[in-house]
């Protein structure tokens, strides 16, 4: 099947590009370990309420670095017009969208995957309190972020100042994404069960759903020139 | 089989680069396409490509009007543009894989070693393309503009960064392409190599088609080409 | 172009009833209506607050069916309705949040509460804004032009979800809770406030207008993709 195949053949291409240079990886690995850090300071030396802001400042390191890994991302996609040569071809755009939803959704986990344990040695934290329903929702909010991330990378690739104007326009879209990640997996981490927090992770899919659709029909008219 | 551009409008904010440009070219039709810089010749390539919406006119294949079956059309497309449209961190061969498997192209494996002979890069298929030089990546593109054996070539600029020996082979490959009922519109500066290959030309000069004889372009056109460039030089308009 | 001598009658009979009504609300808010028990003469504010309110959502809602038709016929008239909306929507949401402050701080001793409307519409301040930071980055091209109609597009489909998810994420703190003062309104409040929100949808749509047609003769004048006939 044709849209099967190109989305498989977008994210090997990206991965082996990706894992060659390690350029957008490793910036935003470092990013936002930085940001863990710099919270460190700023809610320190030592932690009283760490339950109140332990899942925001994960979510804020999140959300920052990966929006600056979106820009490495597709700015590297642009370096010698290789968006072109995809707009070009046959390929479904839809399927492309598909495709770089899940490069980027990679990136997320890959840095969560190091923010997450890192932030239980900085901070002293129960991360893993409860493994799965924390996973879950580290998930669905990522998943969200990917959805919106990359339709919006796409629509602000080419203009001027393009790393400020992401951020200003992903923002906004992101904060029921946010919201509901930053309230289920802060409850979670405090030790409430997958119940206690249920409708944010119906928000969660709700908004991943909406964003994921609206994004898949309307991409072929971003990504064409 | 008919490509026709007809009454093509584009401009970019205030500035106007095609007006009323009409260009039809046929099948078994090597067309180049030549003008001062700035003329408009990539714009025009871009939309005869479908990469680029013109602001008004349409570019039809067949007396159908390709934006409404883009994607139909592009898979007839091989286009060469300024840009590479290749990926950095890839190998040559890992390129045309890509792309190849983008196309749907049968029995890709070959088809991707005869490329890469044609072009001369057999030895260099497994090597990053960051880390050829600018002719290597010249021939590998035009290599990824021929690989799906497009019916329309559009080439902007295909002789660029080419040595002597590399636009005899891509001479060799237009002639043996365009013998096979293909279309063939190409941009150049060097028009010796333009020239030898043309079977039809015309100057974009003034927002359109200025000058376009009829049959083989020759000594007139060369001159009236090289005397609109002087003309421009003067700053005469 | 029209010029504007020839403005014709019925418009010119708008624009005398809008007048009209937007003086009339002034009278009604400030004189008509009764004043409010426990805030005094501060609530008044809510007469244009929400009045300023309702065209701010009122205008992005006009940005996305705008962004709808124009991406379906690629018509350049439809973008710079969006823009002109949105420009005027910036300005209508950027009162709606300064009186919610101003009102907020006598009423309530805080300049801001996090309540689900105001927070809403906060939210949507910033998408306005992203919106015209888009177009700006992106010059006047035909691809800015989707590509904000594509965020105009998304960005009002945003703005539920982010109504619901503020709401919960409220009802989940305890803390200044704020709703609109008091459940029913006395009748003249009642009157007053439609006679407010009328008269300021009329001078929204008025702005509108007046900003599309001189969006429509500098772009004619300047620029070529918008003023060619398809």
């Amino acid at each position: 099947m044709p849209f099967l195949k190109t989305i498989y053949l977008i994210i090997k291409k990206d991965f082996i590009s990706e894992v060659r240079t390690l350029e957008s990886v490793a910036a935003t690995v470092v990013l936002a370990l930085v940001i863990l850090v710099i919270c460190g300071f700023a809610f320190g030396p030592v932690f009283g309420d760490l339950e109140k802001v332990a899942a925001g400042i994960i979510w804020i390191a999140i959300a920052f670095s990966g929006t600056l890994g979106l820009s490495r991302m597709f700015g590297a996609e642009r370096e010698n017009g290789c968006f072109l040569g995809l707009v070009m071809s046959p390929a479904n755009k839809g399927a492309v969208y598909l495709a770089k939803v899940i490069t980027v959704l990679a990136l997320l986990l890959t840095v969560e995957v190091i923010v997450l344990p890192a932030f239980a040695v900085l901070f002293d934290y129960p991360v893993f309190r409860s493994f799965w329903p924390t996973t879950l929702c580290f998930l669905l909010g990522s998943i969200g972020f990917a959805a919106v991330g990359t339709m919006m990378a796409t629509v602000s690739s080419g203009a001027k100042r393009q790393e400020m104007l992401l951020s200003v326009i992903l923002f906004p879209l992101m904060v029921p994404v946010l919201i509901s990640a930053v309230r289920s997996t802060g409850q979670l981490m405090a030790g409430s069960s997958l119940a206690d927090v249920a409708n944010w992770v119906r928000m969660l899919v709700v908004c991943d759903m909406i964003f994921l659709v609206s994004s898949f029909i309307m991409y072929d008219l971003v990504i064409e020139e | 089989m008919e490509l026709t551009a007809r009454d093509i409008v584009k401009g970019f904010g205030d500035r106007v680069v095609l007006r009323g440009l009409s260009l039809s070219v046929r099948e078994g039709d090597v067309y180049v396409l030549v003008g001062p810089n700035g003329s408009g010749k990539t714009t025009l390539m871009n939309i005869l490509a479908s990469a680029t919406r013109p602001d008004s006119g349409r570019v039809m294949l067949d007396q159908e009007v390709v934006a409404a079956r883009r994607a139909e059309y592009r898979r007839k497309v091989g286009f060469l543009s300024h840009s590479s449209m290749l990926y950095s961190h890839l190998t040559a061969r890992e390129n045309l894989f890509f792309f190849g498997g983008l196309y749907g192209v049968s029995e890709l494996a070959s088809r991707v070693d005869i490329m890469l002979e044609q072009v001369g890069l057999r030895t260099d298929g497994d090597e990053l393309v960051r880390n050829f030089s600018r002719g290597m990546v010249q021939r590998l593109s035009i290599a990824r503009a021929f690989l799906h054996n497009p019916r329309i070539l559009l080439l902007d600029e295909p002789y660029s960064g080419l040595d002597q020996a590399a636009v005899s082979m891509l001479t060799g490959i237009l002639k043996k392409f365009s013998l096979h009922k293909r279309i063939v519109v190409l941009t150049s500066h060097n028009l010796e190599a333009g020239l030898e290959v043309a079977t039809r030309g015309g100057i974009l000069f003034g927002h359109r088609i200025s000058h376009e004889p009829e049959g083989k372009p020759g000594r007139g056109f060369v001159n009236e080409y090289l005397s609109l460039i002087g003309k421009k030089k003067h700053g005469a308009d | 172009m029209r010029r504007d001598a020839g403005l014709s009658k019925p418009v010119r009979i708008l624009h005398v009833l809008e007048f009209v009504l937007v003086c009339l609300a002034l009278y009604m808010a400030f004189i008509y209506a009764p004043i409010e028990k426990e805030q005094g003469i501060v609530q008044k504010i809510f007469y244009f607050h929400v009045a300023a309110a309702w065209n701010a959502f009122l205008a992005f809602f006009l940005i996305f069916v705008a962004s709808i038709v124009y991406l379906a016929s690629r018509r350049g008239v439809w973008d710079v309705v969006a823009r002109a909306s949105c420009e005027i929507g910036v300005m209508f949401c950027t009162a709606t949040l300064l009186m919610g402050s101003l009102w907020a701080r006598p009423a309530w001793n805080v300049w801001w509460t996090w309540d689900a409307r105001l927070t809403t519409t906060l939210v949507l301040w910033f998408i306005y804004v992203g919106y015209l930071v888009l177009r700006s980055a992106t010059g006047d091209s035909e691809k800015g032009a989707r590509a904000a109609a594509v965020l105009g597009i998304i960005g009002f489909i945003d703005v539920p979800i982010v109504f619901f998810s503020v709401r919960w994420w409220r009802t989940m703190h305890t803390g200044i809770i704020v709703g609109r003062s008091g459940g029913g309104l006395a009748p003249g409040m009642g009157l007053a406030l439609m006679v407010s929100v009328t008269a300021f949808t009329l001078l929204f749509v008025h702005l509108v207008i007046l900003r599309t047609g001189s969006m429509r003769l500098s772009r004619a004048a300047t620029g070529i993709w918008m003023s060619v006939r398809r």
